[in-house]
């Protein structure tokens, strides 16, 4: 995927060159961006005004009425459109009340996973963009203005390559084995809250049918490994569950101690906990506690692991595995695990932003115009961008410092974590409480940190001959 | 819930929970023995959720599914178990099968006569541990394998098998799926039941494990 032939072309006579050969669209497309992207634009707005006149004529302003006013209150935007669709239908087409559930949960599905699809098209070409510039190099740039067509033309890639069975492959496990991988990605995108009264699936225990879902995922990856009887894809699978294990504890500690504060299971309940802004202006998100802090980034570092990114990506270490797990699949089943993946980081991110980040609530007061759900997904897009600089910037960690790190520091520092949490709470959340658990916090973070370092403490070097 | 939808719903996931669970024992390939045993393990869960218990449903994935299951599987990877070196023996004779069994029974009833007494309910009747034992017996005709030394294994078995009977009848299912339907249970209630009136035996467990784990650390460090 992240060949780019397009660096080697500085000058930009090879580029008119490589202009003159597109078809005249593309050309078009190609010299006037932004004209284009206002042109699409316009005609998509056109398409769908057009949809809403055609569809109206059955229940006559039902339609224009929601739309004005999902237009005068963009807080609510969603819910109004959704209830307006759904009253729509029941008295133009008379939906049965079965009938409107089940296109209740299908738009909001439809919703969730349009908006993620898109999401995982633009991030696959920005992060490849943005790895480019870091490494001084293009980028993806000759499909349509910016490369903006490039995750299109991957997916005709992937959609038209050949699919390939290993002979000795177990058939049924590498069949089912990227399916299992995206569905618990794709399910933990339902409790996720993306703004008051916007949470796809209300549970009382959210975050544990969370961490539940993540757990879910190692076994499809361990059908992945096996299924392929392959030596490389074996080895990938049994670090990647070695590795999903070891960082599942650094993962779910945080949370606990956000849940002890926030006392509730609920998502909802966790982003309204930190509704309220201190002296006016400061957010009480629970990343601004000292607790929270640290919390976060284990979560942080924690949730680079579990989605097996850079620079904890030595399952599919190329170096080393060829692809890991995925080293037999090919075609629509890779890019199946390729969206799981990023689907993946995209709800562990959503998680982040829900438990230390406050939610849909807006970092100012005087910001608030800015509706929730899109406060939310800026948000969860700020922490992929983080993510993507990091896999640009740290290069990939060994296995016994993965694992050494993840239980002499990680998981120490969680149970950390939930002590300075509870001693926060105890000692009111005020100035004591900074007092207390500030040195809670970094004296374990010293002592783990140096008693991890001193261990891989090298000696300087003697050289025999030239030091004479 | 409709009570039709409820019914269908139920009966199918139990029937995938006991095919699942059936595949795990009978199955060639100890790895798809591994895989449809997590099978199963979800099957629970899904029972678990379908009956308001979503707290108990979801950490039954989490570790059972998550933990367990990938654990048993991690461990047939690396240990490459083969039937003859674990001293499986093809086919085995009709009539030793016959004995094993009956000395397996004897300790079951036993079991099932005292946790009947224990809970104050009629003691679950032999015919349950002798149809369990029967349904054994076709399993392990259907693979026709059996371990070496497995009449311990086999009383293991019935009595927890025996046990489970007991607490099957003790419980509400019996009277159908209305009787089920009780008031989700806030998770806070479950909480503070594990530290104020169960907190013996949680305290009991968590050595139990821990003893588990120094135990596991001592036999993996013992060689050097």
């Amino acid at each position: 995927m992240n060949t780019d032939h397009s660096a080697a072309i500085p000058g930009a006579n090879t580029n008119q060159a490589h202009l003159q050969a597109m078809p005249p669209t593309l050309e078009f497309a190609a010299r006037r961006p932004w004209l284009t992207l206002a042109l699409l634009v316009a005609l998509v707005l056109a398409a769908m005004a057009l949809l809403v006149m055609l569809l109206n004529l059955k229940a006559p302003g039902m339609l224009t009425s929601a739309l004005t006013d999902a237009v005068r209150q963009p807080h609510q935007a969603p819910i109004i459109l959704k209830a307006g669709l759904l009253d729509y239908l029941a008295a133009g087409w008379g939906f049965t009340p079965q009938l409107l559930q089940v296109t209740s949960a299908v738009l909001t599905i439809g919703t969730l996973v349009g908006i993620f699809g898109g999401m995982f098209a633009l991030t696959s070409l920005i992060e490849r963009k943005v790895l480019a510039r870091i490494q001084n190099r293009y980028g993806p740039n000759r499909v349509g203005p910016w490369g903006l067509f490039q995750p299109v033309a991957d997916g005709i890639k992937m959609l038209i390559k050949e699919d390939i069975v290993p002979r000795g492959a177990d058939k049924t496990l590498h069949l089912l084995a990227p399916v299992v991988m995206v569905v618990p990605a794709l399910l933990a995108l339902s409790i996720l809250p993306y703004g008051p009264g916007m949470v796809p699936l209300e549970l009382t225990v959210g975050i544990i049918f969370f961490f539940a879902l993540g757990a879910t995922t190692e076994v499809a990856v361990f059908m992945a490994g096996w299924g392929s009887n392959n030596k490389y894809s074996l080895l990938g699978a049994m670090r990647a569950i070695a590795q999903m294990i070891s960082y599942e504890l650094p993962l779910i500690l945080p949370a606990i101690a956000v849940v002890m504060l926030s006392g509730s299971l609920m998502p909802a309940d966790i982003v309204n906990a930190q509704a309220s802004y201190a002296l006016g202006f400061i957010p009480q998100w629970f990343l601004f506690t000292p607790w929270g802090f640290a919390g976060f980034i284990l979560f942080f570092i924690a949730a680079q692991a579990e989605s097996n990114r850079s620079p904890f990506d030595l399952p599919e270490g190329e170096s080393e595995l060829v692809a890991g797990h995925l080293t037999e699949y090919s075609g629509f089943k890779y890019a199946t695990f390729f969206l799981a993946e990023y689907i993946g980081l995209f709800a562990i991110s959503g998680l982040a932003v829900t438990l230390f980040l406050g939610g849909w609530h807006a970092p100012l007061p005087l910001l608030d115009f800015i509706p929730g759900y899109l406060w939310f997904l800026i948000k969860l897009f700020s922490l992929v961008l983080l993510a993507i600089w990091i896999r640009g910037t740290v290069p990939r960690v060994r296995i016994d410092q993965l694992m050494n790190f993840a239980w002499k520091f990680m998981i120490p520092m969680g149970f950390v974590v939930i002590v300075a949490a509870a001693v926060w709470h105890i000692s009111g959340a005020a100035l004591l409480g900074w007092l207390l658990t500030t040195p809670l916090i970094v004296l374990p973070y010293l002592l783990l940190g140096r008693n991890l370092a001193n261990q891989y403490a090298v000696a300087g070097r003697v050289y025999r001959y030239s030091d004479g | 819930m409709n009570t039709s939808i409820a019914y269908f719903a139920s009966t199918a996931i139990g029937l995938l929970t006991l095919l699942a669970a059936f595949a795990a024992v009978t199955l060639r390939n100890p790895i798809h023995c591994g895989l449809s045993l997590a099978l199963s393990f979800m099957g629970l869960a899904a029972l678990f959720i379908f009956l308001g218990a979503e707290f108990v449903g979801f950490i039954q994935i989490l570790v059972y599914v998550g933990a367990v299951a990938v654990l048993i599987m991690f461990v047939i990877l690396l240990t490459r178990p083969d039937a003859a070196a674990a001293g499986y023996t093809e086919k085995p004779a009709l009539g030793r099968l016959i004995l094993n069994f009956v000395m397996a029974a004897l300790p079951a009833i036993i079991v099932a006569e005292l946790a009947g007494r224990m809970q104050g309910i009629a003691a679950p009747g032999h015919a349950t541990i002798l149809a369990g034992s029967m349904v054994f017996i076709l399993a392990l005709l259907l693979i026709r394998r059996l371990p070496a030394g497995s009449t311990m294994g086999l009383a293991v078995a019935l009595s927890v098998f025996a046990i489970l009977a007991v607490a099957i009848q003790g419980s509400p299912s019996l009277h159908g799926v209305e009787a089920l339907a009780v008031a989700e249970v806030p998770i806070a209630a479950v909480g503070i039941m594990l530290v104020e009136s169960h907190l013996l035996p949680l305290l009991i467990t968590g050595i139990l494990l821990t003893a588990a784990l120094l135990g596991a650390v001592l036999f993996a460090t013992s060689e050097d």
